[in-house]
């Protein structure tokens, strides 16, 4: 009795999992917001890892000295800043790309379907270092004195953004498929992944961005991850809720300021 | 658009191919599925929110879109399709076989998520001010306009389902319920995806003559395990086994994916056998509304369109013909009349996916 319901529970399982193959993503992003939520939290990290955490822009407190600027990019700090934007990136971003998960997973067999998943989600992850390397030369110019200014100014760009119709594109580009080859399907995995990462860059850029400049914390994160992804499965794609959304993001950072 | 001989607003065909009406579509047991390359379900594959998915519901596909494709002309794209008279008996019809679908079955039920029935869809009404509906506002005809039913909306031929209806996980943002979200994944767990045995690895150009393709086929080796444990595949592999085209599957499933061109193309037929044969008629593409799903905008990502066609009956003749060799197998595109100039057509991908 208990190892035929073991069994129909590994069966169930299986099945689950391969039903809904985007979710190693999600659990990959769970850790990210894990490591986040832990970087939030100061000090309880190592100090190395707590230094990526704020030089992505999820800590509490601002990048630490040598983190900032385009020289920097090319130290060892650089590389952390940018590892940190790739670590929030991840969190944010992973969970929105269940759709090009899909078309990778049932368009090649069981065999090396969470390797071509990987290959994907790695991909995906790839053109949004051409933000971070913004977000790094743009640091210099923002005036940390200003946090809540900065931030309202951030979220009202990015709510402006989502009323462009270039911006509309971009959301419709996001639920692109590619023929995926059985000979070469690596590479068709990868580039797949960087052409679905690259609308997803072009439809939330000004987001990450506003956050990745104004090293703000955990919450607003999490509260830009909740609106895309209540916008990405929730909303048609005429809707402009999120505008709405950001516009409010942007008045609560103003309203906290001026208390 | 310039009247033809006979003094119609640009048709091509008077009369439609008698297999471009069948209705297999009312017997398809769910509203919706969540495959990709499988039985697409009565109304059509579930999409979040959205609007971009490219493949087509049974209904849709037949006879919809292979009525519009086959008189063509205005018919035959979106834009234009609505200039023809016929278009409204033809999308009264199609709603008719909506209920006749509904009323064959209390498990035909549509869907009851959110996201599906306060979809926006755009109008524009006699004023040609935009009107937006969604699916709630128009599933009760006797409440639109003046009101009104059909007739003839008899349940036709057998039309059991074999399992009951997927139940709607998101029936709103904070609505979703604990039943609900149970009864999905269980759907999941047990409708379990076709896989993958086969597939083009170059595109398929389509320039107005008949065109052939093999498949190239996995290694056995390299073939999806099949899920033994799941009780559904391991009853299905007993039922019916394809010892050569796949071990254990009992249906087999020809996808075109990412089919793009341009203009108005003609129908084409697909024909299924043996390289250097006839081979077995398979179905046909309609490529209706194939110039607006290949190009990026705010509402198409530009993937394209895409079809299946259930196979499982040629293959099961095939696997009964002495000395068959799966390697032997070739698709066999073609065209019903000379394409119009300027339509050309690109299959990005020709699969066979097997359960």
């Amino acid at each position: 009795m208990t190892a035929g319901f073991h069994a129909a529970a590994m069966s169930s399982g299986r099945a689950l999992a391969r039903a809904y193959p985007w979710w190693p993503a999600w659990a990959l992003a769970a850790a990210a917001w894990a490591g986040i939520a832990l970087a939030a939290a100061d000090g309880a990290l190592p100090p190395a890892l707590r230094d990526i955490c704020r030089a992505g822009a999820v800590g509490a407190a601002p990048a630490p000295a040598g983190v900032a600027g385009v020289a920097g990019v090319t130290g060892v700090a650089g590389v952390a800043s940018l590892a940190g934007w790739l670590w929030m990136s991840a969190a944010m971003m992973l969970p929105l790309q269940n759709r090009g998960a899909e078309h990778v997973a049932f368009s090649q067999p069981a065999a090396r379907r969470h390797a071509a998943i990987a290959l994907f989600y790695a991909g995906s992850l790839l053109p949004w270092l051409v933000p971070g390397l913004l977000v790094e030369a743009l640091r210099p110019l923002v005036d940390a004195g200003q946090q809540p200014l900065n931030v309202a100014a951030g979220f009202i760009a990015a709510a402006l953004w989502v009323l462009a119709p270039a911006r509309a594109r971009a959301r419709a580009a996001c639920h692109r498929t590619v023929p995926l080859r059985l000979t070469g399907w690596r590479m068709d995995a990868f580039r797949y992944g960087a052409l679905m990462g690259w609308a997803c860059v072009r439809t939330c850029w000004p987001a990450m961005v506003a956050l990745g400049l104004t090293t703000y914390g955990a919450v607003p994160m999490a509260l830009v991850t909740a609106a895309l992804l209540w916008e990405r499965y929730r909303l048609p794609h005429t809707s402009r809720r999120l505008a709405v959304a950001l516009a409010a993001l942007a008045a609560a950072e103003l309203l906290r300021a001026w208390i | 658009m310039p009247p033809d001989a006979q003094g119609n607003p640009g048709r091509y065909d008077m009369s439609v191919d008698e297999r471009d009406t069948a209705l297999d579509a009312l017997t398809q047991a769910d509203f919706s599925v969540s495959q990709e390359h499988g039985k697409q379900g009565f109304g059509g594959r579930e999409a979040a929110f959205t609007h971009h998915i490219s493949s087509h519901g049974e209904l849709e596909y037949i006879p919809h879109a292979l009525v519009h494709s086959g008189i063509s002309g205005a018919m035959g794209a979106p834009g234009t399709a609505g200039l023809d008279p016929v278009f409204w008996l033809h999308h009264a019809n199609i709603d008719r076989l909506w209920q006749v679908w509904l009323n064959a079955n209390p498990l035909h039920i549509n869907p009851t998520a959110l996201t599906w029935l306060t979809y926006p869809f755009t109008f524009h009404d006699s004023s040609r001010t935009p009107v937006t509906l969604t699916p709630a506002q128009v599933l009760d005809t006797r409440t639109l306009l003046s009101g009104y039913t059909y007739e003839g909306v008899a349940p036709i031929g057998d039309t059991s389902p074999a399992v009951a209806p997927a139940v709607g996980i998101n029936t709103g943002l904070f609505k979703t319920t604990l039943s609900g979200a149970f009864a999905h994944f269980a759907k999941a767990a047990t409708d379990i995806a076709p896989e993958i045995a086969a597939a083009t690895n170059d595109p398929l150009l389509l320039e107005g003559n008949e065109a052939s393709t093999g498949l190239e086929f996995l290694p056995p080796t390299r073939r999806s395990p099949p899920l033994v444990a799941t009780a559904q595949f391991a009853a299905l592999a007993a039922a019916a086994p394809f010892p050569g085209l796949a071990e254990g599957a009992a249906h087999a499933y020809l996808n075109f994916e990412n089919i793009t061109g341009t203009g108005v193309p003609p129908v084409h037929e697909v024909y299924v056998g043996r390289k250097g044969t006839a081979g077995r008629y398979a179905g046909a593409l309609p490529f209706f509304g194939i110039a607006e799903s290949s190009v990026p905008d705010t509402r198409h990502s530009g993937s394209g369109q895409s079809y299946v066609l259930d196979i499982s009956g040629i293959a099961h003749a095939l696997e009964e013909e002495p000395g068959w060799d799966p390697a032997q197998l070739e698709v066999t595109v073609r065209p019903r009349r000379a394409p119009r100039p300027g339509s050309n057509v690109r299959i990005g991908r020709i699969s066979l996916y097997v359960k």
